[in-house]
């Protein structure tokens, strides 16, 4: 882990404004997977789609633009849970040299909604998991205890309504966030179905940029909100009803509920709050009623 | 031996049950089609209206209804003394001169990083396209504020400034019939809290306008266009603003031949190939529209077949979700008239 320079302090209602914003560069990390291995094969299974390391490569090449290290861009290969999972849940995962290595990640991958959180495809099954489920009951991933600090989830139904309460479980290690105080910041995802192909390569090279002049919970969801997508042949600016939507979710956790809300509110890639001192609350920027496929209007 | 049978079957149930157990995601179903049954479901989300002679569409097509374009019509300086609201801001790149190919800069005032007010305008514009984003944050002191303006008024001030400021033609922007369900496209952004039981604070915060591009064509009505628009007010008023590959429509269509439209037969077998070649292997459903689009790399614009292929139906249970393994949705465009150079398929640009 590199010096960061971060800032610690005590949260107290005075300190708040004094123990954030740092502005340093940032390592950043892209894992995608595009070639999926068939369940014939032995792998995990799920449609190929060429363009996704490309399009979250857009998020990664403008991170280097803007002045952050590029840490590191993993693309299929061998992408199994051990390089999200924590040591503290199975030993063998490594997370801490994977994603948790990382300042900010972002990750791209077929995801479904596992009940109560969401679970992420791999391509190959490693300990016996094709899925890595975070968040919610599961336990595989618990990250930011090492040095995470933002995650963003290129995924289907990786921030679903109904799994908000329990993304933050996936934020903070249950074994060392006690004693080393460190957790995620924010956790960016999509309610529902997300959508891949050449007209959404500028949503995240935008998004990386305008999260430098605006908050990075705004810049995720004014850059990937899409009201277009999958329109009827008849209606296709969505007078109609017949489209459907993309609909991004940022998402914040905090000690308390204003903390939570002016990290959403104000933390950007150049603007780094301290780590959060604990996860009671949750805040999280969305569109009322965004319906989008494979799931019904975002109603929390 | 029926002893023995029975005794195979238990032993054969025992282990599939043993495989479902072992990790949850093996008991979600995977559905893999064939190529024929992929070309179905392509043909089945294709409109009648694309037959096997397309001649007469694709000419329709390539004669909408084009305003001025851009290069002609955009005034920077302007556009920074509206957005900087007469403030001078700092300049960093090329913004004005046309020797080169391309013009592109940024300018800002106020400190990126750190917690004070900060506004920025990137500006690229070559032969193909342009595109401008605006962002302006205040001083982050204080929590948000309820956003007050009405769909109507967003949408209204989204216009103004696509149209008096950004210099976009109003030719080009489709406007929705009376009795539309939908007459504004603009949502509301929302901030909420919680602490795991129920919501304690939901504060509208933005409205997001975002306005497709469109192109009117005779006999076929508004059609997407090249290009897309979008604008967010908060409580302070405007405070984003992104126009995106607006493509230069002043060469569209000079060196395409509508003779050379492909037909329907054509074109759903072009595009079954292209799924297998991608691996899309699931699919649910794949709706196809007409498009005027600009591929990467490409001077100019060309028609299109806009394919949304989807693995998922359009509403599951939550139930319904945890036994699916899910795949994204893909959006495809190929041209609806054969190149010479045999131009391959690909997703959009």
């Amino acid at each position: 882990m590199t010096l960061k320079g971060k800032v610690s302090c005590t949260l107290t209602a005075l300190s708040l404004a004094l123990c954030a914003t740092q502005s340093f560069a940032m390592e950043a990390r892209v894992f995608a997977i595009s070639d999926f291995v068939p369940t014939g094969s032995g792998g995990c299974g799920g449609n190929d789609i060429s363009h996704w390391d490309n399009m979250v490569d857009e998020w990664y090449d403008q991170m280097g633009s803007e002045g952050h290290i590029k840490d590191g861009q993993h693309t299929n290969g061998g992408m199994t849970i051990q390089r999200f999972c924590d040591p503290d849940w199975t030993g063998g995962c490594a997370d801490a040299s994977w994603i948790d290595e990382a300042d900010t990640a972002m990750i791209a991958t077929h995801g479904s909604d596992s009940g109560d959180h969401w679970a992420g495809t791999m391509r190959s099954r490693w300990n016996g998991h094709c899925a890595l489920d975070a968040g919610g009951t599961a336990d595989d991933m618990w990250v930011g205890d090492y040095d995470l600090e933002f995650i963003h989830l290129s995924s289907c139904f990786s921030a679903d309504d109904d799994n908000l309460s329990g993304i933050r479980e996936a934020m903070y290690d249950v074994v060392d966030t006690p004693n080393n105080g460190r957790r995620a910041h924010q956790w960016d995802g999509f309610h529902g179905i997300m959508w891949i192909g050449g007209s959404f390569d500028d949503d995240y090279e935008d998004f990386a940029d305008d999260a430098h002049s605006i908050s990075m919970g705004e810049a995720w969801v004014s850059n990937m909100y899409d009201d277009t997508v999958d329109c009827g042949w008849a209606d296709p600016f969505g007078w109609f009803g017949s489209c459907q939507e993309q609909c991004p979710v940022a998402y914040s956790i905090g000690a308390t509920e204003s903390d939570a809300l002016s990290r959403l509110n104000n933390e950007r890639y150049n603007n780094v709050y301290s780590d959060p001192t604990g996860k009671s609350w949750y805040a999280y920027r969305y569109i009322p009623n965004c319906d989008s496929k494979g799931e019904s209007a975002f109603n929390p | 031996m029926k002893l023995l049978n029975a005794f195979v079957v238990a032993i054969a149930a025992s282990a599939m049950l043993s495989t479902l157990v072992q990790a949850g995601e093996e008991t979600r179903e995977e559905r893999l089609l064939s190529s024929k049954e992929i070309a179905r479901l392509i043909d089945a989300g294709m409109h009648d209206r694309i037959t096997e002679n397309n001649v007469e569409l694709v000419s329709a097509m390539l004669n909408p209804k084009i305003g001025d374009s851009l290069n002609k019509t955009l005034n920077l300086d302007l556009i920074a003394e509206e957005l900087f609201e007469g403030a001078k801001p700092s300049i960093d790149g090329n913004c004005y001169d046309s020797r080169f190919d391309l013009k592109k800069c940024e300018m800002t005032a106020g400190e990126a990083a750190g917690k004070g007010a900060y506004a920025k305008l990137a500006f690229a514009s070559d032969k193909s396209k342009t595109s401008l984003r605006y962002a302006k944050r205040s001083d982050a002191v204080d929590l948000p504020k309820p956003v007050k303006l009405s769909d109507a008024e967003a949408y209204k001030g989204a216009l103004s400034l696509a149209v008096e400021t950004f210099g976009v033609s109003e030719v080009e922007i489709p406007r929705a019939p009376a009795k539309s369900k939908n007459p504004y496209p603009v949502k509301t952004v929302n901030l909420a809290t919680s602490k795991g039981k129920g919501v304690s604070s939901d504060i509208p915060v933005q409205k997001l306008v975002t306005i497709q591009r469109g192109l009117y064509v005779e006999k076929l009505g508004w059609i997407p266009g090249p290009g897309r628009l979008s604008v967010s007010f908060n409580s302070d008023g405007l405070n984003a603003a992104a126009l995106r590959s607006w493509a230069d429509m002043s060469e569209y269509g000079h060196d395409i031949d509508p003779r050379k439209a492909k037909s329907r037969a054509e074109l759903v077998e072009e595009l079954t190939t292209l799924f297998q070649k991608e691996g899309v292997a699931k699919l649910d459903s794949a709706r196809s529209l007409l498009a005027v689009s600009l591929p990467t790399g490409a001077e100019s614009p060309i028609p299109v077949l806009r394919v949304f292929a989807s693995a998922q139906p359009s509403e599951l249970s939550e139930k319904e979700q945890a036994n699916v393994v899910s795949s994204a949705g893909v959006v495809f465009e190929i041209p609806l008239v054969a190149s010479d150079d045999a131009m391959s398929s690909s997703d959009d640009n």
